[in-house]
Order: structure tokens, then sequence, then C-alpha cells
């Protein structure tokens, strides 16, 4: 009995010595790999955590609300400074107050008639140069020569006298047509000048500079108009100064016949 | 013999305990991450808890700044659409140069239409000349109107100051005649330069052209613009002709004609 108990416990002694290397790698394993791998996990991940939290915090949460109080501040600055809704407003009722006032007295002032003469031809020439109608510029030679007479014939005048006439005639005529001309554009310009105020009225801040660049080119449009009255007016007058000047020329050759004249009659008793 | 057959029953039964052992290892090393995902670890409620943390500062410091920076930036976005920069308004603006177009053309063929009135030749050259809008044509001018109303007369038919006095104001008739050619010249570009600058402004998204309050070239006014100013100068020049040709400066109103322009156009220029 003895002999197997040793013999046993010696049989257990050496698989005991066998199981002991199985025994220290499964110890090694677990004691380890598993337990440093799952301590430093947890480090790591706090300290990712913790590196998260103060980057939001810090750098993306700060930047985000500077972000955020200046787009405010630029959406207030636009909106109270720049273009205020109610700035704009009052404007835009101030031209519209302003065309109510003037509009009406302009009108007025536009409608009255200037007629002023009394006879037949003269009213009727009167009526057609004051008509503003361009159709119209082919009757006013023939009005023209009815009311003012045309050129003396050749047999009544001397050709100088006749082309004095004839040019202070046409001069004449092309102011009155170039009148006709401009007060027809001027109607059309007023229609433009009604346009822009009433589009004024109605005027955006991002439209506003596309109206005053239109104002302006009318405004050139305009000054053109006015510049072609004023080349007419000029032509006028020098012709008017010419025809005086003509007229001392020819005093001064009468002059001077009769002057020659004089001396013949003196020289032959 | 229970001792034997304990000991063939170990020898049988060892490799599979050893399995058996190497098996409970292997299962004690893989809950740990089936553990986590229960919750039941402690590295995993701190996952949690951190994972809140990040989702509440995701929702409270980048959400709300970025929510009220879109609403922002939407609230700009409708102000300038709808107040500063509406639609509805520049589409009138640019219909409106269309209709300004349309006017500006019809009123260059007004302008154009014929006016000449002499009928004899003399007098309908010197007519030529002075309405052709050529300054090119200024010899022609002084040639025609010598033909027409006579040169200086010679030094045996007048004294030389009155000699003097007829040439001087042959040279003034003359020079106003050749200014009106001038101005008749520049309003015709004028005209030129208001209906190319109107084309301009029909395809314009915004008035480029408004110096010096628009974006481009506030110093000075960009080429095309340039003719929209040069009216100033033909105010002077005009003013300077008028005054040589009446000898006397009008002040109240420079460069204006005083007599001879319709009320219309004095009207209009003074809304």
């Amino acid at each position: 009995m003895k002999m197997k108990t040793l013999e046993l416990l010696r049989n257990f002694q050496h698989r005991l010595s066998r199981s002991k290397r199985w025994l220290f790698v499964a110890v090694i394993t677990l004691c380890l790999i598993p337990s440093n791998t799952r301590a430093d996990g947890i480090g790591d991940i706090l300290s990712l955590f913790h590196t998260i939290t103060s980057t939001l915090q810090g750098p993306i949460g700060g930047a985000l609300s500077e972000m955020r109080k200046l787009s405010a501040a630029a959406n207030n600055f636009r909106q109270q400074i720049i273009w205020p809704l109610a700035l704009i407003n009052q404007t835009r009722a101030f031209v519209s107050a302003t065309r109510a006032r003037y509009t009406g007295l302009m009108s007025q002032i536009e409608g009255i008639k200037n007629n002023s003469a009394t006879l037949a031809l003269p009213m009727q020439l009167e009526s057609m140069f004051r008509g503003a109608q361009s159709g119209s510029i082919g009757q006013i030679p023939s009005i023209y020569a009815q009311v003012y007479q045309p050129v003396a014939l050749a047999g009544n005048a001397r050709p100088v006298q006749r082309n004095l006439m004839d040019i202070d005639d046409a001069m004449s005529m092309d102011s009155l047509k170039t009148a006709m001309v401009s007060d027809q554009t001027t109607q059309s310009m007023l229609t433009l000048a009604d346009s822009l105020e009433q589009q004024a009225t109605t005027a955006a801040p991002g439209s506003a500079s596309m109206v005053t660049a239109q104002a302006r080119v009318a405004d050139l449009e305009t000054q053109a108009q006015l510049a072609k009255m004023l080349a007419a007016q000029l032509r006028q007058e020098a012709t008017k100064l010419a025809h005086q000047n003509a007229l001392l020329k020819q005093r001064s050759v009468a002059t001077q016949n009769l002057q020659n004249q004089i001396q013949q009659v003196l020289t032959h008793p | 013999m229970k001792l034997s057959v304990l000991s063939r029953l170990w020898k049988v039964l060892r490799n599979a305990v050893a399995v058996v052992c190497g098996l409970v290892i292997v299962i004690a090393l893989l809950p740990s991450k089936a553990r986590s995902q229960l919750g039941l670890d402690p590295c995993c409620a701190m996952m949690q808890v951190g994972l809140n943390t990040i989702s509440g500062l995701l929702r409270n410091s980048v959400a709300m700044p970025l929510g009220s920076i879109q609403q922002s930036q939407q609230q700009s976005a409708n102000f300038e659409q709808q107040v500063v920069f509406p639609m509805a308004a520049i589409t009138q603006a640019r219909n409106m140069a269309l209709q300004f177009e349309g006017q500006f053309v019809q009123m260059r063929q007004l302008f154009q239409l014929p006016v000449a009135s002499a009928t004899l030749p003399m007098s309908q050259m010197l007519e030529q000349s002075l309405l052709s809008g050529n300054p090119g044509a200024m010899p022609q001018i002084t040639s025609n109107y010598s033909a027409l109303y006579g040169t200086v007369m010679p030094p045996a038919n007048a004294p030389q100051p009155v000699r003097n006095m007829v040439d001087m104001t042959d040279a003034e008739a003359q020079a106003a005649m050749k200014k009106a050619v001038e101005i008749d010249a520049l309003a015709n570009l004028e005209l030129q330069a208001a209906e190319q600058i109107n084309r301009q402004l029909q395809s314009a998204a915004r008035c480029f052209f408004c110096w010096p309050a628009g974006p481009f070239n506030r110093a000075s006014p960009p080429s095309g613009v340039s003719g929209a100013n040069r009216h100033e100068h033909l105010h002077y020049r005009r003013n300077r002709a008028e005054t040589r040709f009446t000898g006397k400066e009008d002040t109240s109103k420079a460069g204006r004609p005083r007599a001879g322009v319709p009320i219309q156009l004095e009207l209009n220029e003074a809304k």
C-alpha cells in the first residue's frame, strides 16, 4: 500500500513538473499581455478624450464663438449703418413727396400756351413751330414765305442783296426747325425724366447706382440737345452780325461811288 | 485496484483537461471586449462618459455657434436679396435702360432731319458748311462767308479804323459760325456716347460707371464715361464763345443760352 502511494505521488510530481510549463506560460500570458494592454488602452483613451474636449472647448469653440460675434456685428453694421431700412424708406418717401409736390406745378407751367399771333397766316406759322412735331418741318418754308415774303426776284434786287435775304431767311428757318425738333425731343426727355423719378421711388441701394448712371446719361443727352440749340442760336446771331457788316461794306462802296460821281460832276463844269 | 483505474482514467482525460484549460484561458481572455460592449467594464463606462462629454461639447460649443452663424448669414443674405439688391429693382433699372435706348435713337434721328432752307447757290453753300457738323469744313466757311458777305473793303474805299472794325466783325461772325460747327460736332459725339453708355448699362449687373461711388476707378472716370463730363468743358467753351460774341459774360447762367431755348429744356434741367 505504501509503495503504491509513493509511486502515485512520484507520478503526480512528474506530471506536475510537466504541467508547470503550461501553467508558467499561461500565467505569463495572462499577467503580461492582457493586463498591460488594458492599462495602456485606458490611459490613451482618457488622454484622447481630454485632448478632444479641450480642443472642442478651446480652439474650435472659441473660434466659432468669435465668428458668431463677428458675423452678428457685420450684419448689424450693414443693417443699421450702411443700409438702414428706415432711412431707405424715408428716402423713397422723400422722392415720392417731392414728385407729388412739384410734378403738378411743372406740368402746369409746361402746359402754358405761348401762342400770341392774331392774324391767320402768323397764327398758322406760330402754331406750326410751337407744335413740336418734326413731321411739319417740310411745311415751314412755304408758310414762312407767305408771312415774311420770298426772296426778291432777280430783277428787283442786286445779287448781293438777294443772297443776304436768302441766308437770313435760311438761318431763321433753320433755327425754327431746330427748335421744333428740340421741343419734340424735350417731350421725350421729360417722359424719360418722369420714368427716372418713378424708378427712384422704388429703387434699392443695389439698383440706385444704375438709376444714377441712367440719370447721368439722360443729362448727357439733354446737354447735347441744348448744345444743338445753342449752335443754332450762334449761327443765327452770327448771320445777323455778318448781315450788318455786309451792309457797312455796301455803304462804304456806295459812299465811294457817290464820292467819285461828285468828283466827276465837279471836274466837268 | 481503484488507484490503477483512476490512473488510467487520468491518463485518458489529461489531454482533454489540458485542452479544456486552454479553452478556459482563451475564453477568459476574450470576454474582456464582450463585456465592455455590454457596459460592464469600468473602461467602457469611462468611454461612455467621455463620449457623452464630447457629444455635449459638440452640441454646445460647435453646433450652437454654427447654427447662430448660419442664421446670421441667412439673415444677411435675405437682407441683401430683399432690401439691398432686390432682383425686381435691378430688372426694372435694366428695362429702363432698354426704354432709354429706343428714345435716344429716336432723338438722334430727329436731330439728323434736314433743316437746310437756303435757295440760292451761294447761301446754300454757306448753309451747308454751317450745318455740316464737321470741324474739317472750317476753311470752307471762310471762303463761303467771303463769297456771300464780301471781303474787307480796299484801303481807298474806307479809312483804316473802319476797315479794322469791319475785319474784326467779320472775324467774330466767322468765329461764331465755326464755334457753332464745333458745338454741333461735340453734341453729336455726346449723343453717341450717351447711347453707348446706355447700352453698357443694359448688360451691367451693377453700375460700374458711377464713379466715384462705383467700385471701379474711384480716382478717375472710366474711359467710356469721360464723355459724360465733357459737357462741363463744353459749358465753359460755350460761355467763352458767347461772351466774345456778345461782349459781356452771363454769370447768372454760366454756359446756358439766354434766349431761344425752349422752356421745356430749362424745366428738364431743373428737374
